[in-house]
């Protein structure tokens, strides 16, 4: 043992320089996590402090008045709901659909890779281009125009990767041990990923959905090439699918940078960022509820 | 003695490997029959073939007889559902659907046909029964079958395979996962299956083989080498490849 | 072929060995108390009575060993017929010693030595009774299926001898009564014998045990 053991007299000089070096570090990263907290904190605290003033009952719940020179964003909420719906109804289905295909049933390996990288490709790219590929493809060659149902399909567009990625990671983490329980039962493979795989994957799916929620609340520039700045209160939700229609982050772009009016923007900034934090909030209780089984 | 499954000059193939090569092996009825031999041997594969687990894995091809009750397992005798249904299945690592206890046991009867509440509850009851382990758990049926311990998962998911009332049990390895005690729980109920169903293990413990089986089939590359009486096979084995593995000389 | 657990093939070979080396001191102690028979050696006598403690000794241990390779390797086929013939033919190996320790025994007592006839049959029936230990160990060293056979059929030799003898020392007895106690001493030296040559048949049935797993026509594994 020529180098198994080192003399005390090293050892102790060793470990100091490990110690500083060590304790350096440390506070370093602590130094990082504690810029990146402050800047956090500070941006919430800024939004919130501006923004929560000019929040009223008013400001909710009724429509932009030329007349009375008021601003109210009952509409953008509305328009908000109706696209995270519209967009939902159809992207989930799809992607669902799509992520068991892939996961369960492709026997084509390398076509299933390729829709993998596909999806994983439309996820990186910039919300622009899908808004100007929707508007030249919804609006204009389908002749949509600019509209609510417009937008949703574009963010369909957006939102399904998201929502085939999620899911099918939770179908991943499905254990190949139920399938074969459940297989070697008698059941058949439509009847197994109905019982066993799709009630065990809810969770991821459910993450999926409220991720793309997230991107549907906070996506404007992809709207506002296709469903438009609207701002007229349409309640009805068929007839709202064909008007032009802003979101809230839309109205806030709209507010803000062509009409100056920053105490507005301000009171949708800071919906905007309960809403954001409302739906992170709502996935990690998912994830936990589901957790428990 | 009736032999319930038989294997004739079967062959199987994943893609060009031959895992199978000329298998010819009789299961008689109502008694627990070990398949041995060294991991890669075929054993597996070959408790697979008989409820057509195989059919899974792409590219596998099967040539050669093999029947249950005299009907031909593949080339379309037999619905797979059914066979399946007749030889249950259970796995190495306890396999509990995420689930109650109940609804675990009642999946395969919902998936074969309804059945009325009371005549539901009556099967639950006797499948838990049957696997020893309803006195544990009768007072947590709605319970999520994932807190309970390895080996009472394990027996749940006998159970679970007792459900749909087969007449054959396959077991692959059923008790590796499993500490001495409930190996030991999980042996007594084999030995009490026995009454009413024929059992097919794979296991690698050769103590086990020799303990609970009544017959012995060693498999070495893909070839059955010997079957026989377990006593046999493990006081005089015939084939000096079959001594040197059981007593530990390789594999 | 891969060649696992050289731990217990060593011990297994080992065993053997222990075994064997039993089986010769054993014989040794036939060759040296018939010597002290017939010469008169009490010195060897007692050495041959001393001796037999270390076939006790042996016995202990190899009973022992087997034992814990039962415990502890849980040995199968050819394995554990190995093993639990071991522990069986110990036994009888142990008793040959006794039987030796015995004669060497009498030796001390006789005063007289035997009359021609009879000390030379003797001497035959010991050098048939000793073979036969000699087969039946050798029988197993080489796992002679054989050799088992033929040495075990020797036991009829022994037999017959002793048989002849006895109706020899019958016939002086009736003759000269006042010479009961030699012709007692005698008796018994040839029963020891015919008992060393069944502890042989024993030894051999072992072995064919042990090759065959049968034991007196009955499968008993």
């Amino acid at each position: 043992m020529r180098w198994g053991v080192a003399t005390p007299s090293r050892n102790k000089k060793l470990s100091a320089r490990r110690r500083i070096s060590g304790g350096l570090l440390k506070g370093i990263v602590f130094l990082c996590a504690g810029v990146t907290v402050a800047l956090l904190v500070g941006l919430l605290g800024f939004i919130l402090y501006h923004g929560l003033g000019n929040i009223n009952w008013a400001f909710l719940t009724t429509a932009r008045s030329a007349l009375k020179n008021t601003i109210g964003i009952f509409p953008n909420i509305l328009f908000t709901l109706y696209i995270i719906i519209t967009a939902l109804l159809i992207s989930l289905p799809i992607g669902v659909g799509a992520s068991i295909y892939l996961n369960e049933y492709a026997s084509h390996k390398r076509l299933a890779r390729m829709i993998e990288f596909t999806a994983e490709t439309l996820t990186g790219i910039p919300s622009i281009i899908f808004g100007l590929v929707g508007y030249l493809f919804f609006c204009r060659m389908l002749g949509l125009g600019a509209s609510i149902l417009s937008g949703a399909l574009t963010l369909v567009v957006m939102v399904l990767p998201i929502i085939v990625r999620t899911t099918q990671e939770a179908l991943k983490t499905v254990p190949d041990s139920y399938r074969e329980g459940a297989v070697a039962l008698g059941a058949t493979k439509w009847y197994m990923i109905r019982t066993i795989i799709l009630p065990s994957s809810l969770d991821g799916i459910v993450g999926g959905c409220i991720l793309a929620i997230g991107r549907i609340v906070g996506e404007s520039a992809a709207l506002i090439f296709t469903a438009g700045v609207g701002y007229q209160l349409v309640t009805n939700y068929f007839q709202a699918l064909g008007t032009s229609g802003g979101t809230l982050s839309v109205a806030l772009y709209v507010y803000v940078y062509e009409q100056g009016e920053f105490e507005a923007g301000y009171g949708i900034a800071a919906i905007l960022v309960m809403i954001v934090l409302l739906v992170n909030f709502a996935t990690k209780l998912v994830k936990k509820k589901f957790k428990r089984i | 003695m009736s032999i319930i499954v038989s294997a004739k000059d079967l062959n199987l193939y994943y893609g060009a490997f031959q895992a199978l090569i000329d298998v010819c092996l009789d299961i008689p009825e109502k008694e627990i029959t070990a398949l041995i031999g060294p991991s890669g041997c075929g054993k597996s594969t070959f408790l697979k073939t008989l409820n057509r687990m195989n059919d899974l894995i792409p590219g596998v091809k099967i040539t050669g007889e093999l029947t249950y009750h005299g009907e031909n397992i593949y080339n379309g005798g037999l619905d797979v559902t059914v066979l399946r249904k007749n030889i249950g299945m259970v796995f190495q690592k306890p396999n509990p659907f995420p689930m109650s206890i109940y609804d675990n046991i009642a999946y395969g009867p919902r998936l074969h046909g309804k059945l009325k509440k009371a005549a539901l509850d009556d099967l639950v009851e006797r499948s838990l029964k049957g696997a020893v382990l309803w006195d544990e758990v009768k007072d947590r049926l709605k319970k999520s079958a994932m807190g309970l311990s390895g080996g009472q998962q394990q027996r749940l998911c006998i159970a679970r395979a007792l459900s749909v009332e087969p007449d054959v049990l396959l077991m692959d390895e059923p008790t590796s996962a499993l500490d001495p005690a409930s190996t030991a729980k999980i042996e007594d109920l084999m030995s009490e299956l026995k009454k009413n169903y024929t059992v097919v293990i794979v296991t690698h413990n050769m103590q086990q083989a020799a303990r609970i089986s009544d017959r012995t089939a060693f498999f070495l590359v893909g070839v059955l080498v010997e079957v026989g009486q377990t006593n046999d096979v493990f006081s005089i084995p015939r084939d000096k490849r079959t001594e040197d593995y059981i007593s530990g000389r390789f594999g | 072929m891969m060649n696992y657990r050289q731990a217990f093939n060593t011990e297994l070979s080992d065993l053997s060995n222990s075994l064997i080396r039993m089986g010769a001191t054993a014989a040794d102690a036939i060759d040296r108390a018939i010597a002290a028979l017939n010469t008169g050696d009490k010195d060897l006598a007692r050495q041959v009575i001393e001796d037999d403690n270390q076939i006790d000794d042996l016995a202990r241990d190899i009973e022992q060993r087997c034992l814990r390779l039962l415990l502890k390797q849980q040995p199968v086929a050819g394995d554990l017929r190995r093993i639990s013939t071991a522990i069986k033919m110990i036994t009888d190996i142990e008793r040959i010693g006794d039987s030796a320790a015995d004669i060497a025994e009498i030796s001390l007592q006789l005063n007289a030595p035997a009359p021609p006839e009879v000390a030379a049959d003797v001497e035959t029936m010991a050098a048939a009774a000793r073979s036969m230990v000699g087969g039946a160990i050798d029988a197993y060293v080489k796992e002679d299926l054989e050799l088992a056979r033929a040495t075990r059929e020797k036991d009829d030799i022994v037999d017959s001898l002793f048989l002849k003898i006895r109706a020899e020392l019958g016939q002086r007895m009736a003759a000269d009564a006042t010479a009961w106690d030699e012709i007692m001493d005698y008796l018994m030296i040839i029963k020891y014998l015919e008992r060393i040559g069944d502890h042989a048949e024993n030894i051999c049935e072992w072995v064919e045990f042990y090759k065959t797993g049968v034991h007196k026509n009955v499968r008993i594994i």
